[in-house]
């Protein structure tokens, strides 16, 4: 399983910067990944779509994706757009790690 | 050539913070920073400043794409301020003829693999603000948005 953080403010011009390193670092490894939000204070929709490529690029290769403690405002827009229907979000890690033991 | 900036109350009117950027990417960071400011010092709460940070990201990052043909060519006005019940903002540019407002709304609740990666920014403006208006003034885009106030 692959562990890593986000944070700061991730908006459209962060997001095309670190968007190749954090495939390689997610979707090229293909193992289950999980990702801590906690130090994210904002999320442009460019996010949403590289977390949601990077979701796809893995459960591809039969792993998964899913996000810890997003701060109430990400999660606010991370629901908003529909992400948690399709890709966890905990905010326990022992829970998260169980849910993706199993991919 | 950005204008002077100007920051200043009129009589009989909420004080109003209004600057200019260029349409580009890498002047969103500090025009966010600037709203944000401006708002927390009126007391806005913090939803209430995400979401007009969002429109900001999300409606600048549109005009870059569709209004504005030459990059870096385009000037977008940004305008703040809040009354008692609401922080507003309004975002003029002199672009093509873009209206977010009729931008259609991607389907979100699908599976994994239906998941829309388009259109998710207007999306998240409409879902997080509480008004979402466009006008087409002297051949200039003028989105104006505004989000009730929780404090």
């Amino acid at each position: 399983m692959t562990t890593l953080s986000l944070e700061g403010r991730l908006d459209a011009a962060t997001i095309m910067a670190i968007q190749p390193e954090f495939m390689e670092k997610t979707v090229a490894l293909k193992k289950p990944v999980l990702v801590d939000m906690s130090q994210v204070t904002f999320m442009a929709s460019l996010c949403i779509r590289m977390l949601v490529e990077a979701a796809k690029g893995l459960k591809s290769s039969g792993s998964r994706l899913a996000l810890l403690r997003p701060s109430p405002l990400v999660e606010k827009a991370l629901k908003a757009s529909g992400f948690h229907l399709v890709v966890g979000i905990y905010h326990d890690e022992e829970t998260a790690r169980e849910s993706l033991s199993g991919s | 050539m950005a204008k002077p900036d100007r920051e200043a109350s009129q009589p009989e009117a909420e004080p109003r913070l209004c600057f200019e950027i260029e349409a580009a990417l890498k002047e969103l960071s500090p025009a966010s920073a600037r709203v944000r400011s401006f708002l927390s010092e009126r007391g806005v709460d913090r939803a209430a400043i995400f979401a007009i940070e969002t429109v900001i990201e999300e409606i600048v990052t549109n005009a870059i794409k569709y209004a504005f043909r030459s990059p870096g060519k385009g000037q977008i006005i940004i305008e703040a301020f809040a009354t008692d019940s609401r922080a507003e903002l309004i975002l003029e540019d002199n672009g093509d003829a873009f209206n977010p407002t009729e931008a259609p709304d991607p389907q979100v609740n699908r599976s994994l693999e239906d998941m829309p990666i388009g259109g998710l920014g207007i999306h998240l403006v409409r879902e997080l603000t509480d008004g979402f208006d466009y006008q087409r003034i002297n051949d200039r885009n003028r989105v104006q948005v505004w989000v009730h106030r929780e404090s």
